[in-house]
């Protein structure tokens, strides 16, 4: 958890008014907005001709019975003469009708159910996270710009990737849970299939979800400052984000296209979206390995690549072995370990290197030849040690040798004066 | 003393038949407001309750014109059969009772000085809560805000 230590405040986010203003629903909007949704469920009902459009529509039944469950005494006031229960009810039976016209295999439809059904509880949970995270990254900020509660800080920041760990896998295996219901290519479905899965994408907010763990992600990343292990596995995870998401563009452009929506021109957003992930993370990467000299003062100039920081580290350390081979005081070995027990052991070269080498940006030859640097600089400005073990030999061998003749003096002295005594 | 009882009794008899019938407890309160769009004369029209009125000279008190009249307004009509009345830009609630073929202005409630921007009404017996927007609820009877409660 070496990356929590490196949490540094950043400027301007210090006032952080809540995201979510809260607005009471009026009653109106409530009645309206499930009696919009029951006339949609009802005309699906009558347009639906596949299976999955008939799991899909009782997936939409259960949700709207869930979702406006807690309005129930408001619609069976308001919703005359059915009410809540008897508008529901309605739905249920016109979807029983139009299965029944529809023939389905049992098995498929046993299997799309369970497929929607994680489609259903997966979306819940993208919401359920989605808001979590929103809440985090608002607490990251605040706690940042207190500068007191380091330890809440770094818990908060734990949680919240994981948090957007999770929220990016999920929505990718929603997706993927959505396509599985039509058991084909999607360049083998119709175009009123493909509209189908357009709707539902929609519905389900994947375009937007998708949007927004992007965001969440870049936000993240400007409000806090890891390690360079650290931000590597955020690269790695960035790099698995935006693959799955090649492979996604492609079905949805191909979903878009036919169903003629607007979302097909709004695909390359995410991937201008990635490629800002992408370069804010690089430029992370540079900024808060530069910051780790500035702040214990190692003048090393400014880099903002692989080779420029191999180049700027080796002209400092021959700069530094020229000045410790001429230079013979005693702060020539302060100034080494500066540099090598805060700076290059303690810090770069477990959680900078290895991430750079990773990343094939620095060779393992080029890390060695820092290293034999540091090495050739630490004996210039080390006292040779045998040396040191020859000098304290002889200085324990004078004393011992000092002891033993005391002693020796000391007991021949009393050996004599007992000889005195008996003779007398 | 007989007479006196005899007296007494009548009286009660003669005051209880002419008071009007009233038949209680009675609740006119709708479960929601209704929104409703007036036409270019100004006359609105709910299907639910079958209430139709001319909202002209309310806009006339309102705004002191009322060349416009195609607005929409939000009503609701409390348990005791008030109407609460109002629109988007108004800075009162207007609570109407009924009368001979008309609605009869009550009283006129001062909510906002600057304009309400999106109210709203919800049926919070024996009240009548006005939301508007982000901003705070409050809850009326004809004769005003009530203090206290939300």
């Amino acid at each position: 958890m070496k990356f929590l230590h490196s949490v540094t405040i950043v400027a301007g986010l210090l006032a952080v008014p809540s995201l979510l203003v809260s607005q009471v629903r009026s009653d109106y909007e409530v009645t309206q907005a499930f009696e919009r949704e029951a006339n949609a469920i009802s005309r699906a009902v009558t347009d639906a001709n596949t299976v999955v459009e008939c799991v899909d529509i009782e997936s939409r039944i259960t949700e709207l019975d869930s979702t406006y469950r807690e309005f129930k005494d408001l619609l069976d006031r308001a919703l005359y003469p059915d009410g809540f229960e008897g508008r529901l009810a309605k739905l249920t039976g016109q979807i029983t009708y139009a299965k029944g016209k529809i023939t389905i295999i049992e098995t498929q439809y046993d299997r799309i159910t369970e497929l929607e059904t994680q489609v259903r509880e997966l979306s819940s949970q993208v919401q359920q996270l989605s808001g979590q995270n929103t809440k985090m990254l608002s607490e990251v900020r605040r706690l940042s710009a207190s500068k007191l509660t380091i330890d809440s800080l770094n818990a908060v920041i734990i949680k919240l990737r994981q948090g957007l760990r999770d929220r990016d896998n999920l929505i990718f295996a929603l997706v993927d849970s959505l396509f599985l219901q039509y058991d084909k290519d999607v360049t083998a479905m119709s175009d009123q299939e493909k509209r189908g899965v357009a709707a539902r994408l929609d519905r389900r907010n994947v375009f937007s979800g998708i949007k927004q763990s992007i965001d969440d992600n870049i936000r993240f990343l400007e409000s806090t400052t890891l390690s360079g292990n650290d931000l590597m596995r955020i690269m790695d995870e960035q790099a698995a984000f935006a693959s799955k998401w090649s492979g996604l563009g492609k079905k949805l452009a191909d979903v878009y296209v036919a169903a003629k929506s607007k979302r097909e021109t709004e695909l390359t957003t995410i991937d201008t979206m990635l490629n800002r992930w992408k370069s804010t993370l690089g430029s992370l990467f540079w900024r808060s390995l530069n910051d780790i000299f500035v702040r214990n003062e190692v003048p090393i100039a400014v880099f903002s690549t692989a080779s420029e920081f191999q180049a700027n580290i080796n002209l400092y350390l021959d700069e530094e072995i020229r000045k410790a081979r001429d230079e013979k005081d005693g702060q020539r070995y302060f100034r080494y370990q500066a540099f090598a027990d805060s700076v290059w052991f303690g810090n770069v070269e477990p959680n900078w290197i290895p991430a750079m080498v990773k990343s094939g940006d620095l060779s393992q030859p080029q890390v060695e030849e820092i290293e034999d640097k540091v090495g050739e600089w630490k004996d210039i400005v080390s006292p040779p040690l045998t040396m040191v073990y020859v000098i304290i030999a002889v200085v324990m061998l004078v004393v011992v040798l000092y002891l033993y003749r005391r002693y020796s003096k000391t007991r021949q002295g009393s050996v004599d004066a007992g000889g005195e005594k008996a003779g007398g | 003393m007989k007479f006196a009882s005899i007296a007494i009794v009548l009286l009660l008899v003669t005051i209880t038949g002419c008071s009007p019938l009233s038949l209680k407890p009675a609740d006119f309160g709708w479960p929601v407001e209704s929104v409703l769009k007036a036409d270019s004369k100004g006359m609105v029209q709910e299907n639910r309750y079958q209430l139709s009125f001319n909202i002209r000279p309310m806009i006339f008190a309102e705004t002191g014109d009322s060349t416009n009249a195609s607005i929409i307004v939000r009503v609701i009509r409390d348990r005791a059969g008030y109407y609460f009345i109002t629109a988007q830009g108004f800075k009162h609630v207007y609570v109407f009772g009924t009368g001979d073929g008309a609605l009869t202005l009550e009283s006129k409630i001062m909510i906002s000085e600057t304009g309400l921007n999106a109210p709203a009404f919800n049926a919070r017996p024996p009240h009548v809560q006005l939301l508007n927007g982000s901003g705070r609820p409050v809850l009326l009877s004809k004769s005003g805000i009530q203090e206290g409660g939300e």
